[in-house]
């Protein structure tokens, strides 16, 4: 059985793409293994929340979405360090 | 700081004012620190608390600081992401630091202006407040196993010690303990190895704490160390979650 990913876990893994992957849709249904539609809703979200931007055909993160990147990484380390899950 | 000569027998006797369960945990508090005072009947002891007397304090106010941090750690973790867990860790922190920072600055008080109510002021917030943080911090665990369908055991009463006060704080610490051990289990990772260190060794404290009370004057001196050891895990691992950015 796979394990339960949170809608915040979704997020934290297609942010984490597009900021150490390329920005290429391909790449980040690779890293986020999601559905085409799946992501694309996500993305949507993520751009009328302005945490990333698309350049060229190619997303991005904002500066806003580099800050909230880096908080959700904390915020799952506390987590995992509680023993709470994310 | 050393040459205390409270006559807590006096201070503790008059207690008029309070009801009996806010005496009993005075009373507690003055077999707390009694032993400050009672040089002549600690020399077969090899370490002597009235000479810990002070160190204890700024322990206590270090572990209050990091408490303090750890919670506005929970408290960034749930801005980001509205998971009620954090709340409750966050509330939880900051009522465990409030409770030693309120022992911590009366202790010093009772030192500083020779009033020895102020020691049964200071435990007793620190107890009540340590209380409510306790059980808030067993509450995240709960609100995050209830609210997920892999239902872990979230709970383990422990109910079979005397000392009131010590006991109370032992059962909710013990059953967060447990639970953070069972994820570390489940899950292992130096971070969590490092928050189950610290919650056994606060759980050990508590014990000490609750021993002392009865029989053994040496084991405050131990269950001081073991609680800020317990607070310096946890600074450690916080140091670890805000260097992950």
């Amino acid at each position: 059985m796979k394990p339960y990913r949170s809608r915040l876990k979704i997020i934290l893994d297609i942010l984490t793409a597009i900021n150490e992957e390329s920005g290429k849709i391909s790449k980040i249904l690779l890293y986020a293994n999601l559905s085409y539609d799946r992501l694309m809703k996500y993305l949507k979200e993520l751009l009328e929340k302005e945490l990333i931007k698309e350049e060229m055909g190619e997303y991005k993160l904002t500066e806003k979405g580099y800050k909230f990147l880096e908080e959700l990484r904390r915020a799952e380390k506390l987590a995992e360090a509680f023993g709470f899950r994310f | 700081m050393v040459d205390l000569v409270f006559n807590f027998n006096v201070a503790f006797k008059n207690l008029d004012g309070f009801s009996p369960i806010i005496s009993q945990i005075l009373n507690e508090s003055y077999t707390r620190h009694k032993y400050a005072s009672m040089k002549l009947e600690l020399k077969d002891m090899s370490i002597k608390p009235v000479l810990f007397f002070g160190y204890d304090i700024i322990m206590s106010f270090i572990s209050a600081f990091v408490a303090f941090i750890v919670s506005y750690q929970a408290y960034r973790a749930h801005t980001i992401t509205k998971k009620k867990s954090f709340l409750a860790l966050e509330l939880g922190f900051i009522f465990t630091g409030i409770g030693l920072l309120a022992d911590s600055i009366l202790s010093y008080a009772a030192v500083a202006s020779r009033i020895s109510h102020f020691f049964g002021v200071g435990y007793l917030a620190y107890f009540i407040s340590t209380t409510i943080g306790y059980a808030l911090i067993l509450g995240s665990y709960i609100i995050d196993r209830v609210m997920t369908e892999e239902a872990v055991l979230a709970i383990v009463p422990i109910m079979r010690y005397g000392a009131l006060s010590e006991s109370i704080l032992l059962v909710l610490i013990g059953a967060v303990m447990i639970q953070s051990m069972i994820n570390l289990l489940m899950d292992r990772s130096l971070n969590k190895f490092l928050i189950s260190m610290a919650f056994a060794s606060i759980f050990l404290s508590h014990l000490c704490f609750m021993i002392q009370a009865l029989a053994f004057a040496s084991l405050l001196i131990i269950g001081q160390i073991l609680r800020f050891i317990g607070f310096m895990m946890f600074a450690a691992s916080i140091i670890r979650v805000v260097k992950t950015g």
